[in-house]
């Protein structure tokens, strides 16, 4: 099934997030090489390439957990930073960083904390908003991703799957405006991938915009509007789907698909 | 022989505050130490670095000595169980503060940054993310701690604080009877000690399995 394209109209227009020259140095090493990169509202874009290149780098400098070296940042139409001169703009980071919902590899769900609990940390403590309101929200959205017998389960009762899916929750219960996916599925057992890529497709096709570093392409074919192929830190092809995997235009994006086909 | 057991149960008593008003201070005072050395500014690493370090080299009969009669000197009269208990606590905080800081350690830097991008602050996510996963694995070294400071609170006796072995030592040159007196101290702290250490050991237990649960 082919996902359908956003409808353009003016309230859609302009990107919630844009990158301009992107670059980020660790100790010498040059991650990212000046990267143009931006996200339209309800837009899902997959970001694949081979380990190392940048991929998550390039999330991480999105919600500025890791400062960039070098580029530019906006969060809809807004500026948020310019690096190297001016530095973070006067945005309020923690108000920016609560709408841009981040999903880890390792889930990173709070172990002290029940499912619950997990969920409505940030709307209680970011958003004041009052309990009773934040749980009876929280619970409607871990009902939302199949979960409502787990409410009051830590984390460590949990499967791998059913911790990710809390913790799409979580990222949910801010209301974002895009959420970033960072290898989503990497840490899971085999089994428990389809539960959380199914929950996935069900946001894409509720209209959430999303950013997924992921390695499974198959995914990113039925559910993405956009693949970037991020190789040593630039972006060496991107476009919708079905083009770059029946006709890539560059010689390495057939060798990273090609890898990715066979996982 | 019965008066000797009350005198010597007022002495427990005088060594059981300042032992307790020790491990406040050092309970305390460590917590600020630490939490101001995940401060990043370097000046103030190195200036607290250095008030540690120095803190854990000098003897504490010295800072016992140098609060009592130092600030004596100053015009500012200590009492000896108020000196006991400020010296034995700052004293202790220095090893306090390494306590929390190697339970800050245990909650990693993946952890952090789940707080961070929901958008809470940095202080934020010590008080509701690392602290409550840290305080299971502080309490038996805390308890340790005053373990050690009921047994550290005898060297009060050095500025007259009437705790256990000031009270035994007076008895002694009273009576002669030190096999006695020294017998009954032995059996005051093993009583106090032994519940505790025992608590400390079921409680280490309990940290280790949580800390299994979460990993």
């Amino acid at each position: 099934m082919a996902p359908v394209p956003p409808e353009s109209n003016a309230d859609d227009a302009g990107a919630v997030l844009e990158f301009r020259g992107l670059q980020k140095i660790y100790a010498g090493h040059r991650v990212l090489r000046g990267i143009d990169f931006a996200v339209q509202r309800g837009e899902r874009v997959c970001v694949l390439g081979p380990s190392g290149s940048g991929k998550t780098t390039l999330l991480r400098c999105t919600n500025l957990l890791t400062e960039p070296t070098a580029g530019s940042l906006f969060f809809k139409g807004t500026s948020v930073g310019q690096w190297p001169a001016r530095g973070r703009s006067h945005v309020n980071l923690r108000e920016y960083r609560s709408h841009i919902g981040m999903v880890f590899q390792h889930f990173e769900l709070f172990p002290h904390l029940t499912a619950l609990e997990n969920v409505v940390l940030g709307p209680i403590h970011v958003r004041k908003l009052a309990s009773e309101h934040a749980k009876e929200r929280g619970y409607q959205l871990l009902k939302r991703v199949g979960l409502a017998e787990k409410v009051h389960a830590y984390p460590a009762t949990l499967s791998g799957g059913q911790q990710q899916r809390v913790a799409i929750a979580r990222a949910l219960a801010m209301d974002p405006a895009v959420i970033l996916f960072d290898e989503p599925t990497s840490a899971l057992d085999p089994e428990m991938v389809a539960e959380v890529l199914d929950l996935m497709t069900t946001l894409a096709l509720d209209g959430m915009t999303m950013v997924i570093v992921t390695h499974e392409t198959g995914f990113a074919r039925r559910v993405a509007d956009r693949l970037l192929i991020v190789d040593d830190g630039l972006i060496i092809e991107q476009g919708p789907p079905a083009l770059i995997f029946e006709s890539p235009t560059h010689q390495r994006t057939k060798e990273i698909l090609a890898v990715r086909m066979r996982d | 022989m019965l008066s000797i057991l009350a005198e010597l149960s007022r002495g427990a008593a005088t060594t059981l505050t300042v032992a307790f008003g020790a491990w406040f201070v050092a309970a305390s005072l460590g917590f600020v130490l630490a939490i101001a050395r995940q401060n990043r500014s370097l000046l103030i690493q190195v200036l607290l670095d250095f008030v540690v370090t120095v803190l854990r080299s000098i003897p504490q009969l010295v800072v016992l000595y140098l609060i009592f009669f130092g600030l004596g000197g100053f015009g500012l009269n200590v009492g000896s169980v108020p000196a006991a208990i400020l010296g034995l606590g700052v004293t202790d905080a220095a090893f306090t503060a390494e306590y929390y800081r190697a339970g800050f350690l245990t909650v990693t830097e993946r952890q952090h940054e789940a707080g961070l991008s929901v958008g809470l602050s940095r202080f934020q996510v010590l008080r509701l993310i690392v602290l409550p996963q840290t305080i299971p694995f502080m309490i038996p070294p805390l308890l340790n701690s005053f373990v050690g400071l009921l047994k550290t609170a005898t060297i009060a006796a050095a500025v007259g604080a009437p705790e256990i072995l000031y009270r035994a030592q007076s008895i002694i040159t009273r009576t002669g009877d030190i096999a006695a007196v020294a017998f009954t101290v032995v059996v005051v702290y093993v009583v106090v000690t032994l519940p505790l250490t025992n608590l400390v050991g079921r409680l280490e237990a309990r940290a280790r399995a949580r800390g299994r649960r979460s990993a």
